[in-house]
């Protein structure tokens, strides 16, 4: 753990303490973002981008052991950033790369469930699927949710039921209800 | 298919299709910030300006109004809980004083193309601050190469040109909610998601501190400001909030009207709170609500007459605003503006944007200077110039329009 000496006012120690959370966070970081935009490469760029933005703001964390929900609000909305420009853009699916990626040791059932999975999501509001990842991937509770995503809490709650609600009937072969 | 089955296909898919590993490229890049990218310092250690000792205005005519009305509601029926729509009477409060643009001011024209303005999409909220006649707004959600986190603007309409504030002390690091101009108090106040109370006078350029919202209403959501008592209301009529004092006041227990997380706006001509709510909060019902604050009474209406504005999960984009040129409240989306005059009970589209095909909307009819874009969301009204200014929130919508709502001409103020 590092002590709040570590984001100290020496450059050198505030570059040793951001490189070292950097690196303990960065894979979780990606992996979530990865999931909430569905796609790899521009996951890469929001992850970057959230770091830099971080590496930015360095001296409004004060306390290191906030820094988890202090750059998972960052990372959040970068993501959302990026799904509301592409939302604008009509480029909202998921990537074929990560729809195609099958697990090790899928069988073809698995795989074309998983398959159904990913179109489902594909097909949601992006905004629904952010929290779905944030809910069911990071197993964060609604207010959490709410305080990263930046909504009331009764907003997560409206959105998760609607998103669920949208993926069954995708896995059930109907379609979702189109939601802007 | 059961929710309970659809949530561990979900989790399993996410297991699953997580990358396992990071890119090497991306790796070295994030090591590499600290030796490329300058770090960005704010001067957290300024101190904040006290809070402005201002003496509580409280004005006479306020409490007369308020006498006349109490004993106006004294002889008619108190109805507490639902009621038909009806026509109410009219009753027309000062709103409060105005500044006026500097003699040989240009509002009309266009502001200056270069100059710094906020970021495209970062805004969420505006209020039109009567006194300094300037738009407040700031960004809760800002994350772009300046850095991150709030910051505050305002937008003279006189010049039409933005100014970053750079207040002593700004906004905590995240916040998100609802601003409403406190007319007699000449602040503008937030509650944002923490439930935080914060307070900002834009002649100070002060961002003052207050306390939380009330145990008892955790998710409570501003409304409007009334002129009437001089405080600002929740959307729902439930609540009161006296930024001098700093408290809460419940002005009704129970049974509040059903437009729940709305968008409002005083309505002078009626002496109401109008409330609407669109869909995807819980159900798709589109209603509009009219509180009277005065008698705890409300009205709700779901007829199809009401316009649906924001579809989808995005109703608190709904942005409104009460018109004081022709006493109506208009609402706002990215699709269409629609004000709806409560004397007559009556809705009018003013602008609709046309979706094309490929989902982007394409044409605005009467000003085909948008075509390939949308509407500007973030509306308020202009006392100044008796016109409602529109903010774009994204790259498809003008940065600043303003539409004079009787001559229904249309103004881009800047682009």
């Amino acid at each position: 753990m590092l002590s709040e000496r570590a984001i100290g006012s020496a450059n050198a120690d505030r570059a040793a303490a951001f490189t070292e959370l950097a690196e303990r966070h960065l894979a979780d970081s990606y992996r979530l973002a990865a999931l909430i935009l569905g796609d790899r490469a521009d996951a890469e760029d929001a992850t970057h981008d959230a770091f830099v933005a971080a590496w930015k703001s360095w001296g409004s964390l004060r306390d290191p052991a906030r820094f988890e929900a202090w750059f998972g609000r960052i990372l959040v909305n970068v993501c959302r950033d990026r799904l509301r420009r592409s939302r604008r853009h009509g480029v909202t699916d998921l990537s074929d790369e990560l729809l195609a990626a099958p697990a090790v040791g899928d069988s073809a059932a698995a795989a074309a469930d998983r398959d159904a999975v990913g179109r489902g999501l594909a097909r949601l509001d992006p905004d629904q699927r952010l929290v779905l990842v944030l809910r069911y991937y990071r197993d964060l509770p609604v207010d959490e949710i709410a305080a990263r995503v930046g909504v009331p809490a009764g907003t997560v709650k409206s959105r998760l039921h609607y998103a669920l609600r949208d993926l069954g009937v995708a896995l059930d072969g109907g379609r979702p209800e189109v939601t802007r | 298919m059961n929710e309970r089955d659809t949530e561990r296909r979900l989790r399993d898919w996410l297991d699953a299709q997580a990358p396992s590993v990071v890119p090497d490229g991306l790796r070295r890049a994030v090591a590499a910030i600290p030796t490329t990218v300058p770090a960005g310092w704010p001067d957290r250690l300024a101190a904040a300006l006290g809070p402005r000792r201002a003496a509580a205005p409280r004005f006479a005519w306020i409490l007369l109004l308020l006498a006349a009305l109490l004993a106006a509601v004294v002889g008619g029926a108190i109805l507490v809980g639902s009621q038909p729509q009806q026509r109410l009477p009219a009753v027309v409060p000062p709103i409060g004083p105005v500044a006026t643009c500097p003699p040989g001011s240009t509002p009309d024209e266009p502001g200056p193309v270069d100059q710094a303005r906020p970021p495209i999409g970062s805004l969420e909220r505006i209020v039109f601050d009567r006194r300094a006649g300037r738009l407040v707004a700031v960004t809760p959600n800002l994350v772009s190469a300046e850095g991150l986190g709030p910051q505050t603007w305002t937008f003279d309409v006189c010049t039409n040109t933005w100014t970053q504030m750079h207040p002593a002390r700004e906004l905590p690091d995240f916040v998100f909610g609802q601003l409403v101009y406190d007319v007699d108090s000449d602040v503008t106040i937030g509650v944002f998601v923490s439930g935080r109370v914060w307070a900002y006078d834009l002649q100070a350029n002060t961002w003052t501190e207050k306390g939380v919202v009330p145990e008892a209403a955790p998710q409570v959501t501003l409304g409007a400001y009334d002129p009437v008592s001089g405080l600002v209301v929740d959307d729902l009529g439930m609540w009161t909030y006296d930024v001098e004092t700093d408290a809460w006041t419940q002005i009704r227990q129970a049974n509040g009207p059903p437009c729940e997380y709305g968008a409002s706006a005083y309505d002078a001509s009626v002496d109401r709170l109008v409330t609407y709510s669109g869909p995807g909060w819980g159900d798709d019902t589109t209603m509009l609500c009219l509180v009277d604050i005065r008698t705890s009474t409300w009205s709700a209406t779901n007829a199809a007459t009401v316009p649906v504005l924001n579809t989808g999960f995005y109703a608190s984009d709904v942005s409104s605003v009460y018109d004081e040129a022709t006493d109506r409240t208009v609402f706002s989306d990215e699709t269409r503006w629609a004000a709806y005059d409560a004397t007559a009970d009556r809705w009018e589209i003013l602008v609709e944007a046309v979706p094309g095909s490929a989902g982007i909307y394409e044409a605005v009819p009467g000003a085909e200077e948008w075509a390939g874009r949308v509407l500007p969301l973030l509306i308020a009204y202009d006392p100044l110039n008796r016109r409602i200014v529109g903010i774009g929130w994204h790259r498809y919508a003008p940065d600043v329009v303003a539409f004079d709502p009787v001559t229904r001409e249309w103004t881009i103020l800047l682009d």
